[in-house]
């Protein structure tokens, strides 16, 4: 699974930054905010008025509107908010999505070797898009409307406060898409359950016994687009009978096999493909084909340079992750480690073995008084398997070493390769000459435990809540001084660059080639390829460069709202991390009180009789 | 009344609208069961354009491209992109539901599921370690294929694609062993295909040497499907050269005989499979090729056009009577001594520069049917002209059928199947491959007896067929006449002098081989020898 690199800074170091970048922002607004209010101000009523009327503005909301706000008026308004949503049917949201749901399974690649991720990437990301077009045209609309309608007068002559007329609507807006939310959860719940939920049955023509091995094998019928081999041991014994599985896993599921007491065999349900695995990442280095301590490894000429690789063979050439926290209470009996690495063959080789490989634990700080050869593990064997995070289990009881007699000694992990601060390296080579291994940083990492899915799958839900919160607040703040359809435009237009802000950063790095505006009009015209050199005068270039300056910058304020998005990581299996909700909820409350601070403004000082 | 009252005017436009109706009437009717409908529905029927005649109607597709509001472009542009960059990240998953849902956007645009088959059999199998799986992302591609010629039924390039895809994807790269395997257990697959129109996977003409169905066999029939789509008049693109297109079936037979050969079945079922082979390129051969020249030929007909070209230019000679040595004599007359010289030395002593000018001499000497005829006397002329254009005729499609039989190989191959349909090719074939097995385990004694049982089939089967020697199989066989060498050396021994494969080492030596530890980065070592 990819991950982005942000995630795997700290909190506190994200905070630390983000704090410093937020008040910045905040300052430039501030200033930017005075200067234009002023002058704004000064064109109706004069320079020494305006002072006066941004002085009596600032001072009423610390020292009047602010401490006597309602919690029961904001209550009002929130009601009131709900009323018109409801007036306005947004239960038609909801009805679509149902009709696509219905639809949905005729659309959805029911052949795919992970259906899951399909059938959740699908209902997640479906909510998500519905959720927010809901939220903003709530938003954006509402007080508009009432302004046309004159019933902001009845409000307003209350007297309700501009901050609880903003903050009402924002949570009479988020109570409905909340609700909406929920539901729409509870229903995908069920959908994703019943698109993968199937059962076999038993190809009795398949089933033979190995008496030797005391073991009966077979297979199922191809039922959902897929069999399955399994084994049951005579051994292995329940209540029910003999117990047996499905193996290998297929379309990321196994099935558990009893064979009942008079011979019957029954498949039980899919399992294994709901999960939520909680990765503990390690920091990744490598080391070059002479042994230098690198950043990246080798580009094997692949466009797509998330992953570097290592060379096997006789090269030094290795990688290197350290993980932290490595205690014996979190990993009793051994390190359960998870691989999802890449394999790049110069030569086609053995074709139907896979590519050997090798793990090998070190200390990263030895005590040098310590014998070098306790301070790394002998090599631990192991075969890559693509496309598929493979576990690979290291027992306490296989961590050896070889002793200045040549003999294996056991290794205690804890005590000899876990450092003072509770650190310990990874490193892992590939064994086979003229192959490579490909990996990033997330590709392998220690699996600490599995969490409950459906947790995972309503902590997914709140990333999606939290832009929707976004939109609701980017929407109400538009239409404090905007008409209902140019709010509704300003409001998607900080979704749109929110959602592309990537995109508008590389085009204004140059990893996009084409360049801004004024340089892609050029192109078309002319039908100049993105690549090829083109001169268009250095005024244009000059404002080309300045308009994407400034759509840069705005990207940058406006929210990252694919950064809010947690879809992959419930597909794929991982759980999102508190800290990583923490960081959204944190961004989202900081947008929260700049838009009511600005929102409250703007509706203190708009006339609403104009 | 006034002309210009709002009421006139209504009455205008709706007097036209109703006029209108008439011939949108005519040109829109549909087509029904008694009636062949307007103009429209005619043309739709006539160019076999209508989606009922083009394949199986989707509701789902049908209702994908209507709820796009005629933004079926932009929707399909955007999910181009996405699978391009899906095919990036290497996120495949996503990339074959964006695929699924193109198809749906553009169900009979071609190209999409011909370039998008490629990609997933092709490209992105490749990128997996793992041959299963490489596998499994070949058959994805095959299936997506077969999806896209239920959409369109008739066209033979889509069908073809298919047996390419079962037949050359699966048969003959690196991990063909495993790949062709791979199918033969595949019975879910089989049944896949097995429903398919015109496909039967589990009648004998698709089962293979061990009872199950057979990747060559099984392209053999979409490669039959894809010509039995072939429109008479020509609307429907082939996709290639019609030489190339009608040589895969025929071919596909040659593929699975050697296949078979390869895995071990040299006995009578290795020869069936070659009779079967023989029988299907001998009725390529009767086929009718259209070439470019405008006339059609077939390759079995060669010797027949020789003959008829050879018949025409003596009817030429004998209607010119002493006309044709007379013109010869002067020719020969203008050479010079050195050319008169190096025509008389034999061929085998002649160098570079000798052979250079009896090429020069060959091309003075040549009577062209055109010269005769001009000299011909007035009342003889026309019939000389007429037999000079009917022998011109005759040569050209003798060059054409050459030509044919070049780019298809097919004396090779008609020559291979012919070899290969003997007992004793396969008894040879058996023999090194036994004597190979028991020289890898240091059997000495049974490698030698094997190995000398196959040098004297294998000295037969040159006798009689020569030009096996230059086939890359006996490239091979040189391999194993090392294995031999090296063999003999245990004993002290070395290939004797009367060798009865001495012409295959002489072939094969360095310089007409690749010599041990030949750098494909780089010039050979020992070039220039």
């Amino acid at each position: 699974m990819i991950v982005d690199p942000s995630e795997f800074v700290s909190f506190s170091t994200w905070f630390s930054g983000a704090i410093a970048g937020f008040a910045f922002n905040v300052l430039i607004l501030m200033i930017a905010w005075l200067v234009l209010w002023y002058a704004f101000t000064v064109l109706r009523h004069g320079p020494t008025e305006a002072i006066l009327i941004i002085a009596r503005a600032v001072t009423d909301f610390f020292l009047v509107d602010g401490p006597n706000t309602s919690p029961r008026r904001i209550g009002a308004m929130a009601r009131l908010a709900v009323k018109e949503s409801l007036r306005r049917r947004v239960v038609v949201v909801f009805a679509v999505f149902v009709i696509i749901l219905l639809f949905a399974g005729w659309m959805l690649d029911t052949e795919n070797d992970h259906p899951s991720r399909l059938y959740l990437g699908f209902v997640l990301t479906m909510s998500n898009y519905l959720v927010l077009a809901l939220a903003m045209f709530l938003s954006a609309f509402s007080l508009p409307t009432d302004i046309e309608n004159r019933t902001i007068y009845t409000i307003t002559t209350k007297p309700v406060r501009p901050m609880e007329i903003f903050w009402g609507r924002v949570l009479g807006f988020v109570i409905v898409g909340t609700v909406l939310l929920v539901v729409m959860g509870l229903v995908s719940s069920v959908f994703v359950y019943r698109g993968l939920y199937h059962t076999h049955e038993v190809d009795a023509a398949s089933l033979q016994t190995d008496s030797q091995l005391a073991r009966q094998t077979g297979e199922t019928t191809h039922d959902s687009h897929h069999r399955h081999d399994f084994f049951i041991d005579d051994d292995s014994t329940s209540d029910d009978g003999t117990i047996g599985t499905t193996d290998p896993l297929v379309k990321e599921h196994r099935h558990m096999v009893t064979r009942h007491d008079d011979g019957t065999i029954e498949i039980g349900h899919p399992q294994d493909q709901l999960r939520a695995r909680v990765p503990v990442y390690g920091k990744l280095s490598f080391i070059s084909r002479e042994g230098n301590l690198e950043e990246r490894g080798l580009n094997v000429g692949k466009e797509w340079s998330y992953r570097s690789y290592i060379e096997g063979g006789v090269s030094q050439s290795a990688a290197i992750w350290t993980f932290s926290d490595v205690t014996a209470e979190q990993f009793p009996e051994g390190l359960p480690l998870e691989l999802d690495i890449r394999v790049f063959r110069t030569s086609k080789g053995d074709i139907e073995s896979q590519i050997r490989g090798e793990i090998i634990l070190m200390n990263p700080n030895p005590d040098p008084q310590v014998d070098p050869r306790k301070t790394r593990s002998t090599p631990l064997p192991f075969r890559a398997t693509e496309f598929a995070a493979t576990e690979e289990f290291i027992d306490l009881e296989d961590i050896k070493y070889q002793d200045v007699d040549g003999q294996l000694q056991k290794l205690n992990l804890f005590e000899d390769l876990v450092d003072d601060d509770g650190n310990l390296q990874l490193l892992i080579r590939c064994v086979e000459h003229a192959q490579f291994f490909g990996m990033a940083q997330a590709d392998v990492y220690l699996k600490a435990r599995e969490t409950s899915f459906w947790m995972n799958y309503a902590k997914c839900y709140v990333g999606i809540w939290l832009q929707m919160v976004l939109v609701v607040l980017f929407g109400v703040f538009f239409s404090t001084f905007l008409t209902g359809i140019v709010a509704l435009q300003a409001t998607l237009a900080t979704l749109v660059l929110g959602m592309f802000g990537g995109f508008i950063a590389d085009i204004q790095s140059g990893e996009v080639a084409g360049g801004g505006p004024i340089e892609s009009l050029a192109r078309v015209e002319s039908q100049e390829g993105v690549t090829t050199d083109l001169d268009i005068g250095e005024g244009a270039a000059l404002i080309d460069r300045a308009f994407m300056a400034a759509m840069g910058y705005v990207a940058d304020v406006v929210p990252k709202y694919p950064e809010f998005n947690t879809v992959r990581k419930v597909a794929y299996g991982y759980d999102i991390r508190g800290s990583i909700l923490a960081r959204h909820l944190l961004i989202t409350l900081g947008y929260f009180l700049v838009l009511s601070v600005m929102g409250y403004f703007i509706l203190k000082t708009r006339e609403f009789a104009a | 009344m006034n002309l210009n009252s709002p009421f006139v005017r209504k009455v205008m436009y709706i007097t036209a609208i109703m006029l209108l109706l008439f011939p949108l009437f005519l040109l829109g009717q549909p087509a029904t069961s008694t009636g062949r409908g307007g103009k429209l529905a005619q043309l739709r029927a006539e160019h076999s354009l209508s989606q009922a005649q083009l394949g199986d109607i989707d509701p789902l597709s049908i209702s994908m491209q209507l709820a796009t509001f005629g933004l079926r472009g932009v929707a399909v542009n955007i999910l181009w992109e996405k699978a391009t960059y899906y095919h990036k990240t290497e996120d495949f998953d996503n990339l074959s539901a964006t695929l699924n849902q193109i198809t749906k956007l553009q169900p009979h645009f071609l190209k999409v599921w011909e370039y998008q088959a490629h990609n997933l059999s092709y490209n992105i199998s490749s990128e997996f370690d793992d041959y299963r799986q490489r596998y499994d992302w070949v058959k994805r591609g095959i299936n997506f294929l077969v999806e896209g010629t239920r959409y369109n039924r008739q066209q033979p390039k889509l069908l073809q694609n298919v047996g390419d895809f079962i037949g050359q994807k699966i048969g003959t790269p690196d991990e063909r062993i495993q790949f062709r395997q791979l199918f033969l257990e595949d019975r879910d697959f089989h049944q896949t295909l097995d429903e398919e129109d015109g496909i039967d996977a589990f009648t004998r003409r698709a089962l293979g040497p061990t009872g199950k169905p057979d990747n060559w066999l099984i392209a053999w029939q979409w490669y039959q499907r894809a010509e039995d789509a072939v429109d008479p008049l020509g609307r429907r693109h082939l996709g290639k050269e019609p030489l190339y297109f009608y040589m895969l079936k025929p071919k596909s037979l040659i593929s699975f005989a050697m296949a078979i050969e390869e895995e071990g079945f040299l006995d009578e079922k290795g020869r069936e499979a070659f009779r079967r082979a023989s029988e299907g390129w001998t009725e390529m051969g009767t086929r009718d090729i259209p070439t470019p020249s405008g006339f059609s030929v077939r390759m079995n007909d060669l010797e027949l056009h020789r003959r008829a070209a050879a018949d025409l230019r003596q009817q030429i000679i004998s209607l010119s009577g002493d006309l044709y040595e007379r013109i010869k004599a002067d020719k020969e007359s203008s050479l010079t001594e050195i050319e008169r010289e190096a025509m008389a030395l034999p061929a085998s002593l002649r160098g570079d520069q000798e052979n250079s000018l009896v090429r020069d001499v060959e091309n003075k000497l040549r009577i062209l049917n055109e010269d005769i005829v001009a000299l011909l006397p007035p009342e003889l002329r026309p019939r000389g002209a007429s037999l000079a254009r009917a022998a011109e005729d005759r040569f050209d499609r003798v060059t054409a059928v050459e030509y044919c039989r070049e780019l298809t190989n097919f004396e090779y191959f008609m020559m291979r199947c012919e070899v290969e349909q003997l007992k004793i090719a396969t008894d040879a074939r058996l023999a090194v491959r036994l004597a190979d097995e028991f020289f890898v385990n240091t059997e000495v004694e049974k490698a030698r007896d094997q190995y000398e049982l196959a040098w004297d089939k294998w000295a037969e089967i040159f006798r009689k067929f020569p030009r096996l020697l230059d086939d890359p199989e006996a490239e091979i066989l040189r391999q194993s006449v090392g294995n031999y060498e090296q063999l003999l050396a245990q004993f002290d021994e070395t290939i004797p002098d009367d060798f009865k494969l001495r012409q295959l080492i002489e072939k094969y030596e360095m310089g007409n081989r690749l010599p041990d530890g030949f750098n494909p980065t780089g010039m050979p070592q020992g070039a220039g020898n």
